[in-house]
């Protein structure tokens, strides 16, 4: 479903990614687990086609990924910029017009869950309802790949619940891949199938949460912590 | 087509504040043009507030271009789409272009309202020639040049984000962006200065002594538009055409293959 095949990226003489090789599955939910600056969010960016890596290639469904694989995939960015003057169902219509998998009736469904009011402009939004409405965007989308990055960051834990419980009731388990880039993991570590440690650039462990459990008898925090000290 | 009225769309809300903003700034300038005219008595005073303000709509589209896609910049999250590059900026340019006809045509009466009824009741304005031709040809020309220079805007932001995520390059991209526009303006002039490209030039041309266009302000006179010996060439419009294109495709490039969220 997806593969990358050496991936670098460089910026300048840092490496964002290096050399980096491998195969996400469909039906799957993966973890992009590391610290700020590891190359988590480089590599969403490279699958969604929004950065463009300095060697490798990356496949979607076999298609070499540039900037339209958006056709593909829904992508929930870290970032926090919505357009000013835009209410909330501005924003609905504006993705219902580009995306032709966007469900209007679905992301009606997803606003009623995540309880945002349309008429809402997005600039009276606190962050948490920000948040929300992202994840309204990437879900009410009919994708074959779903990338979220950093779902929950700087939300309340109120907000998280719902982003989660939302996850839970919009995710296609079967036909979907979907990638989590976090360093916040007690929320969805039920959800997740796969897990990838990053550091540097590198993915430097790859386990299967259920394997984890069972084999070594580690939560994934506990792996995580293993996995990443100094 | 939805795709594209919906970047329509979001194009007009995004800039309805600094389209409003124009207008009222256009609005504001005519106004004290009209007062400083009463208050000096000098009708010329207006006739070069008018004539500034219908050839600063040159710039129009450029300045259109930059507030929009600066905002796009803040995140580059406008990336995240299906439709192509092309179609990107071309629902930009469409937006731009929508905005200032409505400004230009506003301007343009306001204008004109102003040169023959404001001041005095005095009839001040007076076109020779073929008026309603006159004008569509100093519009057209405006328009075409706004276009002309909307399109080298998006190339030259094209290239100045496209140097973002180099960081050794970050911090001299506005060197490198004035060093090119350095670059293809000597490039520029040192073929429109070669013999073979003054011989082209010479191929279709169209004499336009008919349509010159005088303004008569009081006892001044000020010309405007098309003097004398004036001559339009189609072979340079291809030319330029031609140039549109190659600029408008090379922004479409770096767009699609160097620009980065």
């Amino acid at each position: 479903m997806i593969e990358f095949k050496n991936i670098s990226k460089k910026y300048g003489r840092y490496s964002g990614l290096e050399d980096v090789s491998f195969t996400l599955e469909k039906g799957k939910i993966y973890g992009l687990i590391g610290p700020n600056g590891s190359g988590k969010s480089t590599t969403l960016k490279i699958i969604a086609g929004l950065v463009h890596p300095s060697k490798g290639t990356v496949l979607v469904k076999g298609t070499e990924v540039n900037r339209r694989i958006a056709k593909e995939v829904a992508y929930l960015s870290e970032l926090d910029i919505f357009y000013q003057p835009f209410k909330v169902k501005d924003m609905i219509d504006f993705y219902a017009s580009q995306f032709e998998d966007f469900r209007i009736e679905r992301a009606n469904e997803l606003l009623t869950f995540m309880k945002l009011d349309p008429d809402k402009k997005l600039k009276q939004l606190s962050k948490g309802n920000r948040g929300r409405l992202k994840l309204v965007l990437a879900l009410a989308r009919e994708t074959s790949v779903l990338l979220l990055d950093e779902p929950f960051s700087g939300l309340d834990p109120m907000v998280r619940d719902s982003i989660v419980k939302g996850l839970l009731s919009y995710i296609d388990f079967e036909n979907q891949t979907v990638v989590i880039a976090t360093h916040e993991i007690d929320e969805i570590e039920p959800l997740l199938d796969e897990v990838l440690a990053i550091k540097d650039g590198k993915v430097i462990d790859w386990q299967n949460v259920e394997n984890l459990r069972e084999t070594k008898g580690l939560s994934i925090i506990q792996w995580m912590k293993e996995t990443f000290k100094e | 087509m939805e795709f594209f009225k919906g970047l329509i769309y979001k194009e007009l809300k995004l800039t309805k504040n600094w389209f409003v903003v124009g207008i009222a700034l256009l609005i504001l300038g005519v106004v004290a043009g009209l007062g400083l005219t009463k208050y000096f008595n000098e009708p010329n005073i207006f006739a070069v507030v008018a004539v500034t303000i219908l050839v600063g709509h040159g710039f129009y589209l450029p300045a259109y271009l930059l507030h929009s896609l600066n905002i796009e910049a803040q995140t580059q999250l406008w990336l995240h789409n299906p439709n192509s590059g092309a179609i990107l900026f071309l629902a930009k340019l469409t937006a731009g272009f929508i905005l200032y006809v409505v400004s230009f045509f506003i301007a343009f009466v306001i204008a004109i309202w102003g040169l023959t009824h404001a001041v005095n009741g005095e009839s001040l304005f007076n076109l020779t020639g073929e008026p309603v031709l006159n004008i569509t040809l100093i519009g057209l020309g405006i328009t075409l040049g706004t276009l002309f220079l909307g399109v080298w805007v998006l190339f030259y932001w094209s290239l100045f984000h496209s140097l973002k995520k180099v960081p050794f390059l970050h911090s001299i991209r506005w060197p490198i962006v004035i060093g090119t526009w350095i670059l293809l303006t000597a490039i520029g002039n040192y073929v429109n200065n070669l013999p073979i490209y003054q011989k082209l030039k010479n191929i279709g041309i169209i004499k336009l002594d008919a349509y010159s266009i005088e303004f008569l302000v009081g006892k001044s006179s000020a010309s405007a538009g098309f003097v004398d010996n004036a001559e339009l060439s189609i072979m340079n419009g291809a030319i330029y055409t031609i140039l549109v294109i190659i600029v408008f495709s090379a922004s479409v490039w770096l767009l699609e293959r160097k620009v980065e969220v």
